[in-house]
């Protein structure tokens, strides 16, 4: 019995085990076993699948300026009879970026210059732009106007310094902090 | 056992949900740079002169000494932005003995005119009391006197020089 059961037992088994493995497996005998679906898997009707996922983007309103160095003017000339001549310089510039549309440049002190003592600034406009010498002050002024969608860069600043005769002699000088600002119109 | 045959799995489709333009709810961005500018107001001291004098002592009253000759048709213009300073006068030579040149100085406002001065080769405050001022076609007014003892002397041109000083 023992000696049956052990040929034929295992003959048996060894069928049972080729037909269960077979009948398990997704393709047993050329292709490869398929894995186990993923967990919230959808199961599939037919032979393909779609998803779709949605991704968010967005373009941001983005305005930037940057000037490029310090100024120092000095006034210590005039034609005599007359008051003192004006100094100029125009060795800063700025650079800007917006995409936005109809911006303006203003600029401004933080305090202003003693009496007598008057700064002009002139800017450069980017393509599009206008702009015109304006005096600053602690009040903020408009220098540059319709800006719309540009980059540009070294755009010149052009100061005046002006002092009239009652403009007493300040040694080193005077300095103040002159801010630009980009912003709607 | 239902079989699922998977022979290929598509790839997810991307749905791209594009936002053009700027968000309504979004704020203007402010953006903005600084930088320092010194302005520095230097002691400023001019003055410049017009024309040149000419004085010829060429006549007198019997028994008197000669009649000085004078000369109105120069001026100066000066611009200072100092409190106080003042105008000197120096002639590159003296005046023989017997013979006097003299300028007088017309004061800009606010300061002081040293009258009739005699010029020589130090110099000699011909306007005082200067300060902030910016003013032009002020008269030198100038005086050559000379002594019949003086005897007479050739045509020279003597260089007076004008300093601003304090």
């Amino acid at each position: 019995m023992y000696t049956i059961l052990t040929s034929y037992g295992w003959k048996c088994a060894w069928i049972a085990l080729f037909l269960g493995l077979a009948s398990n497996s997704t393709s047993f005998s050329a292709s490869a076993q398929t894995p186990p679906p993923l967990p919230n898997a959808i199961q599939m009707a037919g032979s393909s699948l779609t998803l779709t996922q949605s991704v968010t983007v967005s373009v941001q309103e983005i305005n930037e300026i940057t000037i490029s160095s310090d100024v120092s003017l000095t006034i210590d000339t005039a034609t005599p009879g007359t008051g003192p001549d004006a100094a100029n310089d125009a060795s800063a510039s700025f650079n800007l970026t917006t995409n936005g549309t109809n911006k303006k440049i203003v600029g401004a002190l933080d305090s202003n210059f003693s009496s007598g003592i008057s700064l002009k600034a002139l800017l450069v406009a980017p393509t599009g732009g206008s702009s015109s010498e304006q005096t600053l002050s602690n009040v903020a002024v408009d220098l540059v106007n319709g800006i719309t969608r540009t980059t540009a860069t070294n755009l010149s600043i052009t100061y005046t310094a002006e002092a009239t005769i009652n403009a007493a002699p300040n040694g080193s000088g005077e300095s103040r902090t002159v801010t630009l600002t980009l912003m709607d119109n | 056992m239902e079989v699922i045959h998977m022979q290929k799995l598509k790839a997810f489709a991307v749905a791209l949900v594009l936002f053009a333009g700027f968000s309504n709810a979004a704020m203007a961005q402010l953006a903005s740079d600084n930088h320092t500018v010194t302005v520095e107001v230097a002691a400023i001291n001019e003055i410049a002169i017009t024309g040149n004098a000419t004085l010829t002592v060429n006549s007198a009253t019997a028994g008197s000494d000669p009649v000085a000759a004078t000369d109105n048709s120069t001026s100066y213009a000066v611009t200072t932005n100092e409190a106080s300073v003042k105008i000197t006068a120096e002639a590159d030579q003296n005046m023989p003995a017997g013979v006097t040149l003299s300028v007088n100085a017309s004061a800009p406002a606010g300061a002081a005119s040293a009258g009739a001065t005699t010029l020589s080769t130090g110099a000699a405050d011909v306007v005082t009391g200067m300060g902030t001022v910016s003013q032009g076609s002020l008269t030198l007014a100038y005086s050559l006197a000379a002594t019949a003892a003086a005897g007479q002397m050739s045509s020279t041109a003597v260089t007076v020089t004008y300093t601003i000083t304090n």
